[in-house]
């Protein structure tokens, strides 16, 4: 891989360095802390709005839907809308700087869009995200106006709607990623001296984990994650079941076989042995917190305010923690990346890359296979009450309508989708290493 | 035992419950401190017998809160309770000791039922030979009841664990006339035959196209085949096809579309006539042959009209009434809500979700003084979709008329709620509507539109690749002469 300020005498358009008071080094340290600082903005605008949209889907089926202006939906456009105003100003602003040929700025470590625009392909990517979700809101509001509330997660706006979201917190994967990649090559052309002792050495990497770039970018893993389950998971849940043939699949487990993707691609893109702890981690604290935000949301706004609720709801949401055991899927594979360190780097062969790659995300899908069964409390939930009320003809009739997947047939699966998500996630990885603008 | 008959059961006992709790007889001054307008029925005292009913002793008291009375849509005056309390006695102490007691003053246990079963509660009425209208009804409840039903939730929590709750009340209204959360007052229901006040939901759309031969049925025909003919919105066709394979297009396409299979009844055999209903009444398909409909009078008429070899099919649903109690107005036309004289008038007479509109409402039983309105738009249960009140709460003035600006978010069936208040009362009017939908896109042109972002990812997928295509290729053109630097997967972390 090239470095870019050794390099930047390669491209084809010279930067000014004859006329600027700083060197083109400084230049791109100067640009990348502007990226991460405004990179950090957007993020935290987004983890609000990812929290307005989960708010909105209970906000919906407590509430319904009274009209387009509704309090999750000002929350959550405002944000994107700020957002991408913040996108497009960071777009513009490098535009402006490239033609002006500031140092740091050229063709190394911009991305042209349309010929003229020269920017960050993260911003972008997350601005035209942004764009996508602001368009889709009043065709959604359209769609709603014919076919009422309860449209399905599958209407086309909704699917640009999630379209949309996926490409913003693409963006800022990529946002993160990019910078995480500059400032490795940064950190490489001063050859800092490491620690020399275990103890200094485990100190520096839990460290390390909470620096700028590398935090954004497992920040930005958790909430793809978090809108991925967002976007398949209750429907999934819904679904049950998957039949094959004569087989049951259990559906959840089979969509959650394809959360390692996100993990094993954080690994591999930091090389850092934790980041995968710590998104799961990160996720599970998301999903604990946002509950009882959420619960607020709609008490606060709607009990106080008066406003009536849906017949036969409450005000109660449910918190959907699941999958719940994301820490212990992340730690399996921080410690596989751990324990290969010395065997893949001795000989990094595209084999053994893959090899630990697939390997860590199967155990890691295994892992949540067997410990992820909300099902399970579904079911134990629904005896209880059928048991408490003593109703036998009601117990037989709700007991034939359980969610029972044929539990082990879903393994082999499991396996087969998990390994499938190590590929993905050794791919994206090498994608986003190669991402320096 | 049908599971939605057992909850509503189970919900009708837990609103006798609520109310017992809610009253006493000190209570009954609630009814004189807030009349309710309309035709309430009248109460009648409370008979000398129900003061000389036995007591049961060691009760503690229990507290209750008025607000679910008004929840549960529950009418004071009709009962009086003789006595209301916690105990840690077991249902069938309480209810076994208590009847020994009436019977020792002649009362005759008439009926003894379950919600849902005896073990959660108790219902037990009793009649007594010397007071031939008398009416007895005995409740016993465990708590654990009280937390089926999201209503009862606050009440639930003044009533500490390990105690049962008795209640014994005499109705003062026939017992059939008490109101009951599950079956509101009878409103009126729109005829089908006022096809303009009924719209097909927007999913009857959608249903699998057969290809039928349009078909005129009178309502009668579908009464006389014992289908309730209130509030429904049906099409009729007819195909040379046999009923079978009518019935196996609808089952199997209905299937693909994620309906879950029909309960199916047969007219005399599957091949003259079938009835095929999904989901409790949601959609309705009767698929009759000629000869089917000769079977019974009601449908001779309808017969007569179908050509020979030729089958019926019918698709209906219940669009349903209004979704709350009041009284049905015309606009424009007096109107006599409860005391109060209205005249309602809407300033359009379709609606869409677009414009929103007016609705004024004059007082013509008195002018002048100040009165509250209070103004919400309930869709029907047939529409998606969730109600709007506007101005808030009742809305206070003395301006007559009053004008109350409004929308509706969403297309299908509505009912404008209109909530009159002053010192007669509180009185409900309301009005259908059928609310247009804008113009309907293609659902082709509307999932290209949908997908059209999806171009973004193919775009940004292909920059991807061919950006790491041309810094592979670069970086073996650097290796012929620059040292080669570390392999992106392999590069020891450093502090970034």
């Amino acid at each position: 891989m090239q470095n870019i300020g050794q390099n930047a005498a390669r491209l084809p358009r010279q930067t000014s360095l004859a006329t600027s008071p700083i060197t083109e080094q400084e230049g791109i340290r100067r640009q990348s802390n502007f990226r991460l600082a405004v990179g950090w903005l957007a993020m935290v605008m987004w983890i609000i709005a990812s929290w307005s949209l989960d708010w909105d889907v209970d906000w919906h089926s407590i509430v319904g839907r009274d009209g387009f202006w509704t309090p999750p939906h000002l929350v959550f456009y405002s944000t994107i809308a700020a957002t991408g105003v913040i996108c497009a100003g960071v777009t513009v602003l490098e535009t402006f700087l490239y033609h002006r040929q500031y140092p740091g700025y050229n063709d190394r470590t911009t991305t042209p869009v349309l010929r003229v625009f020269h920017g960050p392909v993260g911003f972008m990517l997350a601005g035209f995200g942004m764009v996508v979700m602001l368009i889709s809101a009043p065709l959604d509001d359209y769609w709603h106006r014919i076919y009422g509330i309860d449209v399905k997660v599958w209407a086309p706006f909704h699917v640009m709607l999630l379209m949309g979201i996926i490409l913003a917190n693409l963006g800022l994967v990529y946002l993160f990623a990019s910078e995480f990649t500059r400032r490795q090559q940064l950190e490489v052309a001063k050859n800092k001296p490491a620690a020399t002792t275990f103890a200094g050495r485990m100190i520096n990497e839990i460290k390390d984990l909470f620096r700028p770039a590398t935090l954004g970018v497992t920040v930005a893993m958790v909430f793809l994650a978090t809108r991925y389950i967002l976007a398949f998971g209750p429907d999934t849940f819904a679904r049950g079941t998957l039949t094959v043939g004569n087989l049951h699949l259990a559906s959840y487990s089979l969509f959650l076989a394809l959360v390692p993707a996100l993990l094993v691609a954080l690994v591999m893109l930091t090389g850092r042995v934790g980041t995968a702890t710590l998104a799961g981690l990160l996720f599970l604290a998301y999903r604990l917190i946002t509950g009882p935000l959420i619960q607020w949301g709609v008490e606060y706004l709607v009990v106080d305010q008066g406003r009536s609720l849906r017949s036969g709801q409450n005000s109660e949401t449910v918190i959907w923690v699941y999958p719940l055991f994301l820490p212990l899927a992340g730690l399996a594979i921080d410690l596989i990346f751990w324990l290969t360190r010395t065997w893949r780097q001795a000989q990094p062969t595209l084999a053994r890359q893959l090899g630990v790659a697939t390997g860590a995300s199967v155990t890691g899908a295994v892992i949540l296979f067997l410990l992820d069964k909300p099902w399970d409390l579904i079911n134990n939930l629904i005896r209880q009450f059928i048991m408490a009320s003593g109703n036998a003809a009601a117990a037989t009739q709700i007991e034939s309508r359980l969610f029972k997947p044929d539990y082990w047939a879903t393994l082999p699966l499991v396996a087969v989708l998990g390994g499938l998500a190590g590929l993905i996630g050794w791919a994206w990885a090498v994608s986003m290493r190669y991402t320096e603008r | 035992m049908n599971f939605r008959r057992w909850f509503k059961n189970s919900l009708a006992l837990l609103a006798m419950i609520a109310f017992c709790c809610t009253l006493t007889p000190v209570s009954l001054t609630l009814a004189q401190s807030s009349p309710t307008p309309g035709p309430a029925p009248t109460p009648a005292p409370v008979p000398a017998w129900a003061k000389d009913l036995p007591v049961y002793a060691g009760l503690d008291k229990l507290e209750f809160d008025n607000g679910l009375l008004t929840v549960l849509g529950i009418k004071p005056e009709q009962v009086f309770i003789q006595q209301i309390g916690l105990t840690a006695d077991s249902l069938d102490t309480m209810t076994g000791d208590y009847s020994t007691k009436l019977a020792g003053q002649g009362w005759t246990l008439k009926n003894k039922r379950g919600f849902p079963t005896e073990a959660m509660a108790q219902q037990l009425t009793f009649s007594n030979p010397k007071f031939p209208d008398a009416q007895l009804m005995v409740l016993a409840a465990t708590k654990n009841v009280l937390s089926l039903v999201p209503q009862l939730k606050a009440f639930d929590a003044k009533v500490p664990a390990g105690k049962n709750i008795l209640a014994v009340i005499v109705p003062l209204v026939n017992l059939n006339e008490l109101a009951s959360p599950t079956s509101p007052a009878p409103v009126t229901k729109t005829p089908v035959g006022e096809q303009s006040k009924i719209a097909a939901p927007a999913w009857f759309a959608s249903l699998p196209k057969y290809d039928l031969k349009d078909l005129s049925v009178n309502q009668s025909v579908l009464g006389g085949l014992g289908i309730d003919t209130t509030g429904i919105f049906y099409r009729a066709g007819l195909t040379a096809d046999p009923v079978k394979k009518v019935s196996d297009f609808y089952t199997g396409q209905l299937k693909d579309m994620g309906w879950p299979a029909p309960a199916k009844s047969n007219i005399l055999t599957d091949d003259l006539g079938q009835v095929l209903d999904f989901q409790d009444g949601k959609l309705t398909i009767l698929i009759a042959s000629k000869a089917a409909l000769e079977l019974t009078p009601q449908t001779k008429s309808l017969s007569s009209q179908i050509p020979d070899g030729q089958t019926v099919v019918v698709l209906l649903t219940q669009v349903d009434a209004a979704p709350r109690p009041g009284t049905a107005c015309q606009p424009g036309a007096e109107c006599q809500v409860g005391p109060y004289k209205l005249k309602i008038s809407l300033d359009r007479t379709s609606f869409n979700t677009t414009n929103s509109f007016v609705a004024t409402v004059e007082r013509l039983d008195q002018s002048g003084g100040e009165w509250k309105l209070a103004a919400e738009v309930v869709p029907s249960k047939s529409t998606s979709a969730t109600p709007v009140q506007f101005n808030g709460d009742f809305e206070r003035g003395t301006a007559n008329p009053r004008q109350i600006k409004m929308d509706f978010p969403i297309s299908g069936n509505w009912y404008i709620y209109l909530t009159v208040k002053d010192a007669g009362g509180e009185a409900v009017a309301y009005i259908p509507a059928v609310v247009d939908p804008p113009t309907v896109m293609d659902a082709r042109l509307a999932w290209l539109i949908g997908l059209s972002p999806g171009l973004g990812v193919v775009g940004f997928a292909f920059g991807q690749w061919r950006m790491i295509r041309r810094r592979k290729q670069d970086e073996r053109a650097a290796a012929e002469t620059l040292p080669t630097p570390a392999e992106p997967e392999t590069a020891e972390p450093v502090k970034v």
